[in-house]
């Protein structure tokens, strides 16, 4: 029984106060793009460059011939629900921005709604606390896409019935 | 998720704890022209709110034809 419990916490270990620690700005002109991102680690660290000394992380990451950010609801503290590991993967299993694109409101949508259910379940008092907040998250993805600049945006959103709600753009 | 310019010289969104951008005054012509600074405006008018959570450095990416290279 104890290791049933322990094995929740570690699953649904959530900090709600990590769900907005940080900036991204996304600018697109005719010419180039800008991604900026601040670079203070809050609450969580499971990234790379993790300096615990100083608190600073690289929000900013490479991935192949991508680079891609979050911000929102995204990871617990245990990294046992973690979006940038989700995107990792479609972005290693998918080398083509185009199938990326395609593929990642899927992926994500079927791991926020894996996740949710798992957490009514397991977490009640948490799943209800996340029902109230209605928190979402973002992922950013940018690159040169054949010799054109190329950037990608999707959110997603819990929305009062507990299911997901997604919106995409590219730009 | 905040503003979005949905027409003309430069599409710009900002993201996550951005609760702040009111007090922001930049034009679309100014953001087109120098939209590294204008990032850095941006976050650094959040770390001024949000010092617990947001902080120093800021990486900045810039995505051209030709290249991808950090600017800071």
């Amino acid at each position: 029984m104890i290791r049933i419990l322990l094995l929740i916490i570690m699953l649904f270990g959530f900090s709600s106060k990590s769900i907005h620690a940080t900036i991204l700005v996304l600018v697109v002109t005719k010419n180039e793009i800008i991604l900026a991102a601040d670079s203070k680690l809050f609450g969580v660290g499971d990234l790379t460059k993790d300096d615990s000394n100083n608190h600073v992380i690289d929000k900013l990451i490479n991935v192949n011939h991508l680079y891609y950010a979050f911000a929102g609801l995204t990871r617990n503290d245990d990294s046992s629900f973690s979006i940038p590991s989700l995107v990792h993967q479609v972005i290693e299993e998918h080398k083509n921005f185009q199938e990326i694109k395609g593929e990642l409101p899927k992926y994500l949508e079927d791991y926020l709604k894996n996740h949710l259910s798992k957490l009514e379940i397991y977490n009640p008092s948490l799943y209800k606390e996340l029902l109230i907040k209605l928190p979402g998250g973002t992922v950013i993805l940018v690159g040169n896409e054949g010799m054109a600049p190329a950037a990608y945006f999707v959110e997603y959103k819990i929305i009062s019935s507990g299911e997901v709600s997604l919106e995409w753009e590219l730009l | 998720m905040t503003s979005v310019i949905p027409s003309g010289r430069c599409f710009w969104r900002a993201f996550g704890k951005v609760g702040f951008l009111d007090e922001l005054n930049m034009t679309e012509r100014e953001i087109e022209a120098q939209p590294v600074n204008f990032v850095k405006l941006v976050i650094n008018q959040g770390i001024k709110k949000y010092p617990d959570e947001v902080g120093l450095p800021i990486k900045i990416l810039r995505i051209t034809k030709s290249s991808i290279e950090w600017v800071e």
